[in-house]
């Protein structure tokens, strides 16, 4: 009993072709990062603004980098209650986050006794992951 | 065994506080390489580049640079000091002393700290500095006998080794004794 040739491959309907890449890039180095600070402060009902926000940044800067840290480029992306998110080169990131986490806080509000301390809450050389890490807190309880 | 990689400056301090159109018996080239007077030590000159590290690079620069900073050789009669300072963090060292604008000291003159070498090893350093010397010294006999530019002021501020073959270098007999006053190291 002759066994049925197998069926010529070429003679079956013609295959989609498979997907191709058009371009393929790796971004190696970013130009800029990306910190999430946060205020921590005895006080309840502080709020943060901008200029406070920054000016104890260049404090933060200046005692553990001098005059070159203060110098250093910061953005200002967003500051909402007692949260803000700034944006610094990415060579710096090391540097700033150091500054940041290593200042003892200062007091403000002239003559007040109030203490102002930031904290990080993280950084990292990309922005979508460090918002998307925001809630992370309330889900893990 | 971990060696641990230093680098050595030689540094000359420059005077710039002159009176501008003074035509006396004293060549301007040894005018601006005067000697230093008044009360700079080594420990003097340390503290006055710590603080400029502070000032310029904080709390981070001055703990880098703390460990390894020494004045390896101070020669108030020549205005040339030798410091040594770690491999990793001698630019922070360098900018200092761009920085700094007069002598460390309570009122101290303007002046300028120039770093003409920078070496790993020490020997060279030296050597580097009797060179610069002899060359000083020809260069202000050139200016005295009234040569507007001459091959050993060109070497000067050149550092060319050829140029300074060029010269023929007069058989002198003070070199030794650059190297033996001011003689300062770790005890």
């Amino acid at each position: 009993m002759d066994l049925d040739p197998p069926t010529n491959p070429s003679s079956s309907t013609p295959k989609t072709p498979k997907s191709q890449t058009l371009s393929q890039t790796t971004i190696r180095s970013p130009p800029f990062s990306y910190a999430h600070l946060s205020l921590v402060t005895p006080s309840s009902s502080s709020q943060l603004d901008t200029l406070t926000a920054r000016h104890y940044l260049t404090a933060a800067l200046r005692q553990f980098l001098g005059d070159t840290g203060a110098s250093m480029a910061i953005d200002m992306l967003l500051v909402k209650g007692a949260e803000c998110w700034v944006r610094v080169p990415r060579e710096d990131l090391a540097g700033f986050a150091a500054a940041v986490t290593a200042y003892p806080g200062h007091k403000v509000g002239g003559g007040e006794e109030e203490e102002m301390l930031m904290r990080v809450v993280g950084c990292g050389d990309w922005l979508g992951a460090l918002v998307g890490r925001e809630g992370e807190g309330e889900v893990w309880g | 065994m971990v060696r641990l990689k230093d680098r050595y400056l030689l540094v000359n301090i420059v005077y710039t506080d002159l009176p501008t159109g003074q035509k006396g018996p004293v060549p301007d080239l040894l005018l601006y390489n005067q000697p230093t007077i008044g009360e700079l030590r080594p420990q003097t000159i340390l503290k006055g580049i710590r603080s400029q590290v502070n000032a310029l690079f904080g709390d981070c620069g001055s703990g880098s640079v703390e460990r390894s900073l020494q004045v390896k050789y101070l020669s108030t009669a020549t205005s040339t000091f030798i410091l040594r300072i770690s491999r990793a963090h001698y630019r922070l060292v360098w900018a200092a002393l761009t920085f700094m604008d007069r002598l460390p000291v309570k009122d101290g003159r303007p002046c300028v700290f120039r770093v003409v070498r920078v070496s790993g090893t020490i020997r060279k350093v030296e050597e580097e500095a009797i060179r610069r010397a002899k060359l000083l010294v020809l260069a202000a006999k050139d200016e005295m006998a009234g040569k507007a530019s001459s091959d050993a002021l060109n070497a000067l501020f050149r550092g060319d080794k050829d140029s300074v073959r060029n010269l023929a270098l007069v058989n002198d007999d003070h070199d030794d004794a650059e190297m033996d006053e001011g003689e300062v190291s770790d005890g």
